[in-house]
């Protein structure tokens, strides 16, 4: 059983098997995790919670609005990783309802991660198709592809 | 997925041009002792994709426990209140980080909220008594 293919994702860290391979890989984005750089960052997490918490009043507070919980903060998590990370963020929590895209299909991927581990040809499979077959099969995959599009797009944008 | 950031990134740093924004993740890398083998588009993507799911989806996660065992203690929501309502009077009022790590119950919440997100630990009942 190999575990790299768990997550289709064989170059990260996380999957990385043999040990100085992983331990070299993991030193390069180590100081990314430094309390240095969270402090220097901060002001990026700030900016992300004070719009989380404007939303929140602006919409939710004394409105008798039921509020998903699951579905603010996964908005609020993905802007901000994706922001740190990668200095572009996906701005969900601008999104009606905190509706996120992402964060519904990571759980709905999560869910096959236990058949994935034991049978990786699934996505090798997967992958040989076209786009539209793929999203037929799992229309999960929608929404990356979607998300995908939108990166493009951006960075056209920016030249 | 993300590989467009990660090829813009590259491109940047082939042209020497000024970093648009802050650092990211991908500046480290690059800029880091990893030889060049490790630094295909490919290899950068995977790492990009690992990232988004384990610094949103964990983080969400915990941020949610926490917060149904907060609400669901009123004696913990009125404790965890009075610390912060005593620190931060008013909406305006911003603490910095090391502000906020000096205060006791919200630590304390964070980090037994952390404790109980661990999806092994209900399994053992003797642990949790």
């Amino acid at each position: 059983m190999s575990f790299n293919h768990r997550w289709n994702s064989p170059g990260s860290v996380q999957v990385t098997g043999p040990h100085d391979l992983h331990r070299l890989r993991r030193t390069a984005i180590n100081p990314f995790f430094s309390k240095r750089q969270v402090f220097l960052l901060w002001p990026y997490i700030l900016e992300k919670s004070e719009k989380l918490c404007g939303k929140l009043e602006e919409t939710y507070c004394g409105t008798g609005i039921p509020l998903n919980l699951t579905k603010a903060f996964g908005c609020y998590t993905l802007d901000v990783i994706t922001e740190y990370a990668f200095g572009n963020s996906y701005n969900d929590l601008d999104n009606e309802g905190f509706h996120s895209g992402l964060t519904a299909v990571l759980n709905a991927l999560l869910g096959q991660v236990h058949a994935i581990t034991h049978f990786p040809w699934i996505l090798t499979f997967l992958d040989a198709m076209p786009l539209k077959i793929q999203e037929f099969l799992h229309p999960g995959l929608v929404t990356v592809h979607k998300y995908h599009k939108v990166y493009i797009c951006l960075e056209t944008l920016r030249g | 997925m993300v590989s467009e950031i990660v090829q813009s990134v590259i491109k940047e740093k082939e042209q020497n041009r000024e970093i648009k924004g802050h650092k990211t993740i991908f500046h480290e890398i690059l800029d880091s002792d990893l030889p060049s083998s490790e630094l295909s588009l490919k290899r950068l993507s995977d790492e990009a994709n690992i990232i988004i799911g384990a610094g949103s989806d964990t983080v969400r996660h915990a941020l949610c426990v926490a917060t149904f065992y907060v609400l669901n203690d009123s004696a913990i929501h009125q404790t965890l209140r009075e610390e912060l309502f005593k620190a931060m009077p008013n909406r305006s009022t911003t603490l910095t980080w090391p502000e906020l790590e000096k205060l006791p119950y919200l630590t304390a919440v964070i980090q037994e909220g952390n404790r109980t997100t661990l999806h092994a630990l209900p399994a053992d009942k003797e642990l949790m008594e």
